[in-house]
């Protein structure tokens, strides 16, 4: 055994370059299984954090249920004995404006006990009156705002009031409210409300239970206790999920990533032991079996794969606590789930060892006479034939035929089995398929040139090794497609739907008063805007059905209407109202029905239609033509602004610069297309994300197992180049040659890899989003013609040291033997 | 001029009856190729080799001393006929039998690329005892070694090592582990005269003092006169056998069968 492991060490010592390949297939991939991993556990945990942190400072925990209305319900919990404090936990939502940005604000209630707050502040002052606040450094910076300055708060009531922040903590993670922004202020602040929630703590921690059973018993109905310890975990557990599709995205690429990897090594064994054979000859000679002479190249692997796999996982370590910091959930500090991460490593090592398997048993086929050879010929593998293309085809035809019926079915699991399967069988078909592509690939090269002649033969007579090299590139650029293709139709579609159903991609409303001038024309202004228009409401009340439902009526003007609904400027006829189509529905009323409107002391004859437009605009009920209000003498208020994007604008530049209208304006509240469908659009923004980082592992793994295989070309051709050189043929030429044999691995490899993933990646979005949208293809033609031109540099870049290497043969060793 | 290299008996020596075939063949063939094409390299040869025996093999270029020395140890099997090495006919073993008998039984020196050039001159002499996992005896090593001259480049790497060092390591694994057997194909081919004939000496005295039979394939007649015998090939035949060979003897052998 040690025998085995010297002659393995030797190996590693004497050509580290070679396995070069390998450690690096084997750190990208056990980097990523670490990343994930290490991810996943400091993500959890600072989740875990997040949701547990304000209950952290509080022995017990008491809740209430929507039907509890008195607002002191809790100031019976201080007569019970052991009970310390007890303070209520307040919270209200409220819009912020002022600084930079606006949006939703969480208000929560500080403790007034202050041995119950769960955090120091780092600046200024707790809040002490209705009118103070405080809030994370990372939320004022956001807003653009310091401690001392004011914001405006607008209240569900609509009463907009003037804060003044006078104090900043330094949470060190992002709060999760479901809202864009977390104050804490004074119980002060919330006048009237009925808390929801209250922090008890205790003088003696162990008759928690005790005195449970006895604020329980103090408590009015609808009210609950329960231990702090035991809140905060069932806090953490509802947050449990929120890294799991994360998650599971990254498994999905550390999986990929693996299997090129597997790819590569196994191809880089491959190349380390023709350039061997003479060695290995000599170990069979001089007495090693065939079991020693495998167990050495395993040992190897367990070498290389052990360094690859160690390195890796330290690496993904850092990656992985980059990420959740990137996403703001490190708040636990960096968290290692060592299991995960031992299981990492070894899934690095047993994917080398693997990988090496068969590349080792070919090294026990060499037979000992070859040591006393001149020529070392590489050992020819079992030649796998027909058999191994028709049952990779069949294999494929069957996935085929499953996401066929997934893409009409609209069915994800079965569109995912589907992918599976044609994993599998492309797998098991392609070596073959390229191998058997490559001699047409050769003449059609030869058309070009001497140097595109050569590199085309010599292509085609190592084709399983040609194959198999492409076979890294296939993987990698099959799964770019697939993502690209996906997130780029997932997202026309997503953006087609959100225009369909709200052809108003953005309104501005105020609650009644005219819009302010400045905000019209702010948002006139915005390029991604086609037309914009102030629109006026009047109050009206729709007397249909027994009782009269108020509401307002919206009134069009000719621009807007043209666009947006034609019907309404029909001159002929009585005037039409849109409606939502659920209105017209529940109140049994069709297309084309009278409806009677009344608006001040006038009733207004119109005839009813059913329009998204009165569906998706929230609080209207009616639009009609503002020339149509005229006639009748009634004098809308100019309340809002309505918007319509040009064709194929950009859903997040669009947002940004509304809000940051918004934000100056106080008085006006968005609605409108950019209010919807932004979470849909976040995940397909990090899965084209996610396409372009992949593309860059694998340009590296293609770059690693390219050079060694024109490397190996280069040994194995060196008499061949010595004669062209002695026969007057210049460097350059060489240098084209191994470039031209590379481009072409590369170019046949990304070419197979997009062919094979746009279709896979269209019946996955389709499968995923065709239940709610009629799906919009749309090929991401950037993001594949970058993928073409990084194969061709790849494939330039792999074959600069071959090509050193081959420049310095002299023309003589061709001479000689 | 090299001195000759002695080696002083180190402890028990084994002794073998002389007379006792240590190798022996019975009507080998080896044919290459079918039909037309077919070549016959090897074509019923029957030769016995003592144990203790040292014989070199002689003929012109293609005349199959190659071929005949790859298929008494068993690198090779032969189209038709029986091989044997120490009473064991190699007919019936599989792979690990015939790895085992190489490993214990029998040495190898060729022409050039014995050693593996990533194990030190010491790894490399060791090899075959490490792979048997058998102990090293350091006195013998060194030993061996020293008559060898190369006791102070033993931690040096092949490529580190001159041609002649590099064989005489090569003649250093084959002696260590003492096998019946040490085949040499051109051993001296690309070494200078006095490298050549010292390491000779040594596989000489290899055979007479530890009765070690040596099969040894050479163009060059003096070479040959190191031998207790000579057998002269040509077309795949045994043409002549010549036992205390000089070279005049050689010379009109070879002469014979070249015309
Ligand atoms: N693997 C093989 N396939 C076909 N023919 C072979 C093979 N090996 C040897 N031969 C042929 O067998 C004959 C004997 O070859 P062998 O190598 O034994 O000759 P040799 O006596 O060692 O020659 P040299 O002195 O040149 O080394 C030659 O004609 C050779 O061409
Ligand atoms: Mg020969």
């Amino acid at each position: 055994m040690t025998m085995i492991f010297v002659l393995a060490w030797a190996q590693v010592r004497t050509y580290p370059a070679r396995l070069l390949a390998i450690i690096a297939a084997v750190l990208l991939a056990t980097g990523f299984l670490a990343a994930t991993a290490t991810f996943a556990a400091t993500s959890g945990e600072g989740l875990r954090l997040t949701a547990a942190a304000p209950l952290t400072t509080a022995d017990i925990v008491l809740d209430v249920d929507s039907s509890v209305r008195d607002p002191g319900w809790y100031r019976a919990v201080a007569a019970v004995p052991n009970v310390r404090s007890v303070d209520p936990q307040y919270a209200r939502t409220v819009s912020v404006f002022g600084g930079d940005r606006r949006g939703s604000a969480n208000v929560q209630s500080l403790a007034s006990t202050a041995a119950v707050r769960w955090f120091d502040l780092d600046h200024g002052s707790w809040p002490t009156g209705a009118g103070q606040v405080i809030a994370d450094q990372r939320t004022l910076d956001e807003l653009g705002v310091g401690v001392g300055d004011t914001l405006t708060f607008r209240q569900d009531d609509g009463q907009p009031m003037t804060v003044t922040v006078t104090g900043s903590t330094d949470l060190g993670f992002r709060p999760l409210t479901g809202s864009s922004f977390r104050f804490y202020a004074d119980p002060a602040f919330f006048p009237g409300d009925v808390p929801p929630a209250a922090l008890v703590t205790i003088d003696d921690p162990n008759r928690i239970a005790d005195t449970i059973d006895a604020i329980k018993r103090a408590l009015p109905a609808g009210t609950s206790a329960m231990s702090a310890s035991v809140a905060a975990d069932q806090a953490a557990a509802r947050f449990a999920g929120g890294n799991t599709q994360l998650i599971v995205l990254m498994l999905t690429f550390a999986a990929v990533a693996l299997l090129a990897s597997v790819l590569v090594i196994a191809n880089t064994f491959h190349v380390v032991i023709v350039q061997r054979v003479r060695q290995i000859a000599l170990l069979r000679l001089v007495g090693g079996h065939r079991g020693q002479v495998s167990r050495v190249l395993l040992a190897e692997a367990a070498i290389t794969g052990t360094v690859g796999a160690l390195v890796g996982a330290a690496a993904g370590i850092g990656v992985g606590y980059l990420g959740a910091d990137l996403l703001d959930i490190s708040g636990g500090g960096l968290r290692v789930n060592p299991v995960a991460l031992v299981g990492s490593v070894l899934v690095g090592i047993l994917a080398t060892l693997t990988a090496a398997w068969l590349p080792a048993r070919r090294a026990t086929q060499v037979a000992p006479v070859r040591a006393l050879q001149e020529a070392a010929e590489p050992p020819a593998g079992a030649v796998h034939g027909g058999r191994r293309l028709v049952t990779g085809a069949a294999i494929a035809v069957i996935a085929i035929a499953v996401l066929t019926v997934a893409g009409i079915g609209i069915s994800l699991p079965l569109a995912l089995v589907g992918g599976l399967l044609l994993a599998a069988g492309l797998l098991i078909a392609l070596p073959r398929l390229i191998a058997v592509l490559l001699p047409p690939v050769a003449r059609l090269l030869e058309r070009f040139g001497v140097a595109a002649g050569l590199a085309g033969s010599s292509l085609s007579q190592n084709a399983r090794r040609t194959s198999a090299a492409a076979m890294a590139v296939v993987v990698g650029s099959a799964l770019i497609a697939c993502l690209a293709v996906a997130a780029t139709t997932g997202r026309a579609t997503v953006d087609a739907d959100l225009e369909a159903r709200y052809p108003v991609a953005v309104s501005a409303r105020t609650d009644g008063g005219p819009v302010d001038r400045k905000t019209v024309r702010a948002l006139a202004a915005i390029p991604e805007l086609s037309v914009t228009a102030t629109v006026g409401t009047v109050d009206a009340e729709f007397s249909d059905i027994g009782k009269a439902t108020p509401a307002r009526l919206a009134a069009l003007p000719a621009a807007l209407a043209s666009r947006l609904a034609p019907e309404l400027t029909a001159s002929a006829g009585p005037p039409v109202l849109l409606l939502p189509g659920a209105y017209l529905a529940a109140r049994g009323l069709s297309e084309g029905s009278p409806v009677s409107v009344g608006v001040g002391n006038r009733t207004l004859q119109f005839v009813a239609r059913a329009s998204r437009l009165a569906d998706t605009t929230g609080h209207l009920l009616g639009v009609t033509s503002a020339d149509t209000l005229t006639a009748h003498g009634v004098t809308a208020v100019p309340t809002e602004v309505w918007g319509v994007a040009r064709p194929g604008f950009d859903r997040a530049a669009l947002a940004d610069k509304a809000n940051a209208v918004a934000a100056r304006d106080p008085g006006v509240e968005l609605g409108g297309g950019i209010t919807e469908g932004s979470d849909i659009a976040d995940v397909l923004a990090i899965l084209l994300g996610l396409s372009l980082a992949m593309l860059g592992v694998t340009v590296i793994i293609a770059l690693l197992g390219i050079a060694n295989l024109l490397g190996l070309s280069v040994i194995e051709r060196t008499q061949e180049m010595a004669l062209l050189r002695a026969l007057g043929t210049r460097r350059g030429r060489l240098r084209a040659v191994l470039a031209i044999e590379a481009v072409t691995i590369t170019l046949v490899g990304a070419a197979t890899g997009v062919v094979i993933g746009a279709p896979v990646g269209l019946v996955g979005v389709t499968a995923t989003v065709g239940t709610t949208a009629t799906p919009v293809i749309r090929l991401p033609w950037a993001q594949l013609a970058l993928l073409l031109i990084a194969a061709v540099v790849t494939g330039v870049l792999a074959s600069v040291a071959p090509a050193r290497r081959a420049t310095r043969i002299a023309p003589a060793q061709g001479l000689t033997r | 001029m090299c001195p000759a290299v002695r080696f002083p008996t180190v402890g028990e020596v084994k002794t073998q009856t002389k007379r006792a075939d240590m190798v022996s063949c019975r009507n080998v063939r080896k044919t290459y190729g079918a039909g037309e094409s077919a070549v016959r390299a090897v074509d019923g040869v029957s030769a016995d080799f003592a144990a203790g025996e040292f014989t070199a093999i002689m003929g012109p270029s293609g005349s199959g001393k190659t071929t005949l020395m790859h298929l008494l140890a068993g690198l090779d099997t032969p189209t038709e006929g029986s091989t044997s090495v120490a009473g064991t006919s190699l007919a019936g073993l599989d792979d690990r039998a015939l790895t085992d008998l190489r490993r214990d039984r029998i040495g190898f020196i060729f022409q050039a690329f014995n050693l593996l050039p990533t194990l030190t001159a010491r790894q490399n002499i060791t090899l075959p005892l490490r792979l048997a996992g058998r102990p090293v005896e350091p006195a013998r090593l060194r030993v061996i070694t020293d008559a060898l001259q190369i006791g102070d480049r033993l931690e040096h790497r092949p490529a580190e090592l001159s041609g002649g060092q590099q064989q005489r390591v090569a003649v250093a694994r084959a002696l260590l582990a003492q096998p019946a057997v040490v085949f040499a194909d051109e051993p001296t081919g690309a070494l200078d005269i006095a490298t050549g004939r010292a390491l000779l000496g040594g596989l000489r005295d290899a055979a007479q003092q530890y009765g070690q039979t040596i099969i040894m394939v050479t163009h060059d007649p003096g070479a040959a006169t190191y031998a207790d015998r000579v057998l002269v090939m040509a077309d795949g035949r045994i043409h002549d056998e010549l036992r205390q060979p000089n070279r005049d003897t050689i010379l009109a052998s070879l002469a014979s069968v070249t015309v």
